[in-house]
């Protein structure tokens, strides 16, 4: 199908996610995407620390869903800027949840944290 | 935008778009724009969830209660029905009406699937005891997966208003930008699942 792609009558969308290896892209992606879901789930029956479990399963699963974004909702083709508006928020938010979780942490289970127990 | 045709007899005018971000519409920013927004409502919900599990020694692991072959299998359904979104958006900037109905209409029965994968996993979890106010990660797990599934759901009903236009002709002009748009909203729908699937089904 890659050889259509010049026949695209026009574009006004963003022309560059036309490129002609789209196809061989996306593919490549689902391939992607499948193995690391396998690895997840084999990971989530091995017998390894599971904070260091946690931790590899988030990675993964934040790599799967930058794949979806980048390849798929064709991040990688948008100028920057469109990036930004979509991406921007995300690590604010984390910021925020990571916060929060500390705190969740330090008042329920105990643990102390500067902030909370001075 | 200065190339847009003013004439009132031009077959298809380009839709406006938005020079701060290339040449994407208005209706593709607006689209990210609605789904930056949605991901902070699932946000909130994941936090909440992490909060109340971080703080409860007591809870149990998930992979102890929850079907993970069965939820894998949805999940890959999931991934395979975002693939067949971007061959059906591939289809319809291709001007293949055929092959791009065909690839939307796989799509929404990836997301049809779902829905049924989650409707037997509810009730088959109902039935071992795990309802929704029998403890906080029953309450959270069915909010949260139950929001997903209403996005599955208007995805799936938002895949064949779309899949009906472009066996009539529609959509695939400039790009197909309709159908781009349609693939926006249901692959943040796969996204967000790859997270939920990790966050709430997986993680020890």
């Amino acid at each position: 199908m890659s050889e259509h792609a010049s026949s695209v009558p026009h574009a006004t969308d963003g022309g560059a996610h036309r490129a002609p290896d789209h196809r061989r892209d996306y593919f490549r992606i689902f391939w992607v995407l499948l193995v690391l879901t396998i690895v997840e789930v084999a990971v989530s029956y091995s017998k390894i620390d599971k904070r260091v479990m946690s931790a590899v399963m988030i990675a993964l699963a934040l790599s799967k869903a930058s794949f979806v974004g980048l390849y798929f909702m064709h991040l990688k083709y948008e100028k920057r800027s469109l990036l930004w508006l979509a991406f921007l928020p995300l690590p604010l938010a984390g910021f925020y949840a990571v916060f929060l979780l500390l705190d969740a942490f330090s008042l329920l289970r105990g643990v102390p944290v500067p902030w909370v127990h001075p | 935008m200065s190339s847009r045709p003013e004439a009132s007899y031009a077959p298809a005018p380009a839709p406006l778009t938005v020079p701060t971000f290339g040449q994407a519409t208005t209706g593709k920013v607006g689209m990210w724009i609605f789904l930056v927004t949605d991901a902070m409502t699932f946000g909130g919900l994941l936090l909440a969830y992490g909060i109340l599990r971080a703080g409860n020694k007591q809870w149990p692991a998930p992979t102890t209660v929850l079907g993970i072959p069965f939820t894998a299998i949805m999940t890959f359904v999931l991934i395979v029905s975002s693939l067949t979104m971007v061959l059906a958006l591939d289809a319809a900037q291709h001007r293949n009406a055929k092959q791009a109905v065909r690839w939307l209409l796989a799509t929404a029965s990836g997301g049809i699937f779902f829905l049924c994968g989650q409707a037997y996993e509810y009730r088959h979890l109902i039935h071992e005891g795990f309802t929704l106010p029998s403890g906080n990660f029953p309450a959270t797990f069915y909010v949260i997966t139950s929001f997903h599934g209403g996005h599955v759901f208007t995805g799936v009903c938002y895949l064949l208003i779309t899949a009906f236009g472009v066996s009539r002709g529609k959509h695939l002009e400039n790009g197909a930008n309709f159908v781009e748009i349609t693939g926006l909203f249901w692959h943040f729908v796969d996204l967000i699942w790859i997270l939920v699937f990790t966050l709430v089904y997986l993680i020890p």
